[in-house]
């Protein structure tokens, strides 16, 4: 075959030049350190590290997410801790107020420093996260979810944010506790029945909190306890089931001795204390939950009001305040382990995520990542390569024949 | 004696002119298209002297050029081709580089905006997260938009390089015209114009590289060229045009049109051939399938995302507004022979549902048939408005005719209109416009996970009361959707409950978690006025986005991949058609050089072969001379 001079000239350049082009190619690629650089280079490879890069992505914001949860419920438990201190404190006092030589000066004192208490109790429970989330909110609702309300028939503090509490998911967290179901629900007298003194009760009579000795027997209707006096300091009881009217079979002028428990239609409590005649105890089915706002504006209004030192009245009042409190403070422990467990959840899902991104980067870069050692052995290849091609095109150039002819 | 002094002087003249032709072989060595040439020595016959017959030498025959049109059309059409495939794939990689993988890619662009309403969601009150997903639509749509304006750069780039071609191949099809005209006036001697066919045939060749011909050589020694099969660009001695002018259905594209005299009609414009023919194949496949899958993105997310902010509402409470300036209706591009003056156009009606694809609308006697363009699949219908492949056909004034057609594309200016709507922070809609309420009493551990909107369809307002059976299964109770789903549980009627599975009624979709107590029971109405500021039902739902099944069941988030693939199969395919084609044409061009090409060794060894023949007829002629004195010597 005839090789035509010019012609094999251009085929040579072409031949040098698309050997630098692709060392230069080469180059680009050791320097960048990627193998793929367009999508062309590899599609699929182009493809799956696209969508390597989106789940790397997207476990970078869940993990903001859970930071951003973690951060509340961290603040959240911190407040459900000084929600249970100023409980506990309260408790404190309820037990103070109990002391037998305390006056209503002792009480006033008390009962003001009680008040001090719920208003810092309020003030914590209407606690923020560092991004203006409330922290006891529960599904939404107002900025401020617990509010005291003054008026008639709903005196108190009410719940202004939306009852409910939100869920963990699979990797989320939730922010915020549901502070209806750890403040407003607290269960008043034993859970079941409130026993209450009659307002004009003469005697010393005061009761136990109460128990349900027999949940089937439980009625749900309200009781009178009253006593009568047969002469000579003895006293006898009866009960009257005031839903329906009727006296309680087997409860009619029985004897009365204090200490005695007595235990009916499925309800016991024990007596204390000397009766006088006409002197009532109340038992009252439970309806409806109280809150522990409500539980301590109950003990501070006992103690305001008892002007003549330890009555029965403020004894009963009182006790029944510590049960109740002691409910409450349940509640905010519950909450708080709960955080706890969350809190705990938020590091492993962190833990998880974090293993993630490592995976999906290594994936990332095994699909998109040059092999470096393997990248500069073909970039040595193809220097070699491409001198070779030179140093034969400087050889081959030399060979002409007119060189011969002269 | 003068016979032998006539040998010698022919012997010399015809070394003399090979001398000259390998003389201008040496010289042509480096010029592109020359053909080699040779000398023909033939014997100058004979003369008959005493019954004996004596030769008289040596002339020139003929000088002729060494080549193959055989080799050369090869070579021409295998250029032809290559040159279609190289320009093709230098435009594709240009397309190629809008779309960057990685960081700076679209796809990063899109997830980093749906990942910023993961912050929304956290802390729905800070207007700082707000702001960060406000920008990151901004950017998204900015983005959106400036590609699809770099396309149409790219679009208007070729365009004007059609045009520039279309001069360069309508100069040299003049230039062809007149070297014919030339050449038939030369033909008729001896030899061939050699010069003036290696002028011609390297006008081919550089019209070959801009456009496919076929060749016919006439009797008269010229040549007439041919384009798209059968167009006669060069008849003999006079040259047509070609002409690029404006779509008239639809003006943003071009086309090349055929002028002989004053008619002029369209050439195919993808069998063009050459760099026209690739340039062409670019500017009418593969950019528009590209606009359309930018389109179809574009559509999707603008559509996906204000439906799902609409459901929302913002920090006052008010219900959410478009976050994207909504995409207009595209409108049908009616053909120019189109009787009735129908106007028709497109909505998005599922976003999930589109293709990247334009439409054809033919109007028959019986309805519509509406043609994907893209993969050519036909459905017929009875009439508009009629939804296809999630877009909402219909008239909007007028009056059709039968036989009337319309060219639609739907999702080719989608991406060019995004921008954002909302401005405000406060504006974003995070919060679900449905709430839930466990009613008091409840003593299973049921939390909420996620409530939102996820539809309208006009039953969101009703309050809906979920309750929970002894078996864990629930029965819902209200003003009910008749879409919602039927129970699945049959023993007791209701519904099974799995904890984490979305339940959707009336519109909305609510996640619990826990164990459900008998008795419990729900309440999902309308979110409380005033409750709305914490909420980030809607902002989750944005979220969910991600996972949404969106272009040809790609989810949302992963979409730029699927366009990624694409573009990145037909730039890989177009550089393998590139090399291929590229070999071809150069082993046809190697083919040809090995015939037509000047070898520098052969010609010098030519040169001492003539030179020696032109010193031994020399010497001869002096012999002959000193014969010739010899015998005038005697003479004197």
């Amino acid at each position: 075959m005839r090789v035509a001079t010019a012609h094999s000239y251009d085929q040579t350049i072409a031949n040098l030049g698309k050997r630098q082009a692709d060392l230069a190619a080469q180059q680009e690629r050791i320097s960048s350190g990627k193998r793929v650089q367009r999508p062309s280079d590899d599609p699929v490879s182009a493809v799956l590290s696209e969508a390597a890069s989106n789940r790397m992505r997207r476990a970078e914001t869940d993990q903001r997410s859970i930071e951003a949860s973690r951060t509340s419920l961290l603040q959240a438990e911190s407040a459900l801790g000084q929600a249970g201190d100023l409980v506990q404190d309260v408790r404190e006092l309820l037990v103070k107020a109990g002391n037998a030589t305390y006056g209503s000066a002792e009480f006033k004192s008390i009962a003001q420093e009680m008040e001090g208490l719920r208003e810092r109790l309020l003030g914590v429970v209407n606690l923020k996260d560092s991004a203006g989330r409330t922290l006891f909110g529960g599904l939404g609702g107002a900025g401020n979810p617990f509010a005291e309300v003054y008026g008639s028939g709903s005196a108190g503090v009410q719940f202004m944010g939306l009852r409910g509490q939100e869920a963990a998911g699979g990797n989320g967290l939730p922010q915020t506790f549901d502070g209806h179901a750890v403040f407003m629900r607290v269960p008043p007298g034993n859970g079941t029945f409130t026993t209450e003194l009659g307002a004009t009760n003469g005697g010393s009579v005061t009761t136990s909190i109460g128990s349900v000795s027999n949940p089937s027997a439980l009625t749900g209707h309200a009781y009178q306890i009253a006593f009568a006096d047969t002469g000579g300091g003895v006293y006898e009881y009866s009960i009257t089931d005031t839903t329906t009217g009727s006296p309680v079979a087997g409860h009619s002028n029985m004897p009365y001795t204090p200490g005695m428990e007595i235990d009916v239609d499925g309800m016991r409590l024990q007596l204390k204390g000397q009766p006088q005649d006409g002197d009532t105890v109340d038992l009252n089915p439970v309806t409806a939950p109280t809150d522990i706002f409500q539980v301590m504006q109950n003990a501070i209004d006992a103690l305001r009001g008892a002007t003549g030192g330890q009555t029965a009245q403020l004894t009963q009042s009182l006790s029944r305040s510590l049960t109740e409190i002691d409910a409450g403070f349940d509640r905010v422990l519950s909450a708080r382990a709960q955080a706890g467990e969350w809190l705990n959840r938020a590091d492993s899902i962190d833990n998880l995520l974090a293993n993630r991104q490592v995976d999906d980067e290594a994936e990332r870069s095994r699909l998109e990542d040059l092999d470096l050692v393997k990248g500069i052995s073909e970039f040595q290849s193809q220097q070699t390569g491409l001198q070779a091609a030179m140093a034969a095109y400087a050889q081959v150039q030399k060979l002409s024949l007119f060189q011969y002819v002269s | 004696m003068t016979a032998a002094l006539n040998i010698g002087s022919r012997a010399l003249n015809a070394n003399l002119s090979a001398l000259q032709v390998i003389g201008h072989n040496i010289a042509n060595v480096n010029t592109a298209g020359y053909s080699r040439q040779s000398v023909q020595m033939v014997s100058s016959g004979y003369q008959t002297l005493g019954g004996n017959y004596f030769g008289k030498g040596a002339e020139l025959g003929a000088v002729e050029r060494s080549h193959s049109a055989y080799l050369t059309r090869e070579a021409q059409l295998a250029s032809s081709v290559a040159s279609a495939d190289s320009e093709r794939l230098k435009r594709l990689q240009q397309l190629e580089t809008l779309f960057p993988i990685g960081d700076s890619g679209l796809g990063a662009t899109v997830n980093k905006m749906l990942n910023a309403w993961a912050d929304v969601a956290s802390s729905p009150t800070n207007l700082s997260a707000r702001v960060v997903a406000l920008s990151r639509g901004e950017e998204l749509a900015t983005r959106l938009s400036d590609t699809a304006s770099q396309v149409d750069a790219l679009a208007y780039n070729g365009r004007q390089q059609a045009v520039s071609t279309v001069d360069s191949i309508n100069r040299l099809a003049l230039d062809i015209a007149r070297v014919n005209q030339r050449i038939i006036e030369n033909q008729g001697g001896v030899g061939e114009p050699n010069d003036l066919m290696d002028q011609r045939d390297a006008l081919i060749d550089e019209i070959s590289q801009l456009v496919q011909i076929n060749t016919i050589r006439a009797d008269d020694g010229s040549l007439s060229l041919f384009v798209a099969g059968s167009q006669p660009l060069v008849l003999g001695t006079t040259a047509s045009q070609l002409r690029v002018e404006r779509d008239p259905v639809d003006a943003t594209q071009s086309r090349i049109m055929f002028q002989q005299g004053s008619i002029s009609h369209p050439l195919p414009q993808t069998s063009l051939g050459g760099s026209l023919g690739g340039l062409m194949g670019f500017l009418t496949q593969d950019l528009p399938a590209m606009q359309n899958e930018l389109g179809r993105m574009a559509l999707a997310l603008n559509t996906t995302l204000n439906q799902q902010h609409q459901l929302g509402l913002d920090l006052n409470g008010q219900p959410g507004g478009h976050f994207f300036v909504p995409i207009a209706p595209a409108q049908a591009m009616p053909a120019v022979s189109n009787t009735g003056d129908a106007q028709i156009q497109t909505l998005v009606a599922d976003p999930t549902a589109l293709k990247a694809s334009d439409y054809r609308l033919t109007v028959t006697a019986t309805g519509v048939d509406i043609v994907r363009l893209s993969d050519g699949s036909s459905s017929s219908h009875s009439g508009l408005p009629v939804t296809v492949d999630g877009l909402r056909f219909e008239q909007t004034s007028g009056a059709s005719g039968v036989g009337d057609s319309f060219l639609l594309r739907p999702l080719a200016d989608a991406a060019r209109g995004m921008k954002m709507a909302l401005t405000a922070p406060n504006q974003l809609a995070a919060a679900s416009v449905v709430g839930i309420t466990p009613v008091a009493g409840n003593s299973g551990s049921v939390a909420i996970e996620k409530l939102h909107a996820r539809t309208d369809g006009g039953y969101l307002a009703e309050p809906v009361t979920l309750s929970f059976l002894p078996d864990g299964s629930f029965t819902v109770s209200g003003v009910l959707d008749p879409a919602n789903p039927a129970p699945d549980n049959p023993l007791t009627g209701s519904y099974n409950y799995t904890p984490g599975k979305p339940i959707e009624f009336n519109g909305w979709s609510l996640t619990l978690r826990g164990t459900p107590r008998a008795g419990d029971s729900f309440e999902i109405a309308p979110a409380v006025p005033g409750s709305t500021p914490q909420n980030s039902g809607n902002a989750d739902a944005v979220l969910g986005l991600r996972d949404l099944a969106t272009f040809d069941g790609v989810s949302l988030a992963d979409g730029y991949g699927n366009m990624l693939s694409r573009l990145g199969t037909s730039v890989q395919s177009a550089k393998f058609g590139a090399e291929f084609s590229g070999q071809l044409a150069t082993s046809a061009a190697n083919a040809r050089a090995a015939t037509s090409g000047v070898n520098l060794d052969e010609e010098a060894a030519r040169l001492l072969q003539f030179q020696q023949s032109y010193q031994a007829a020399a010497k001869f002629l002096q012999i002959a001379q000193s014969a010739f004195e010899t015998m005038i010597g005697i003479m004197r």
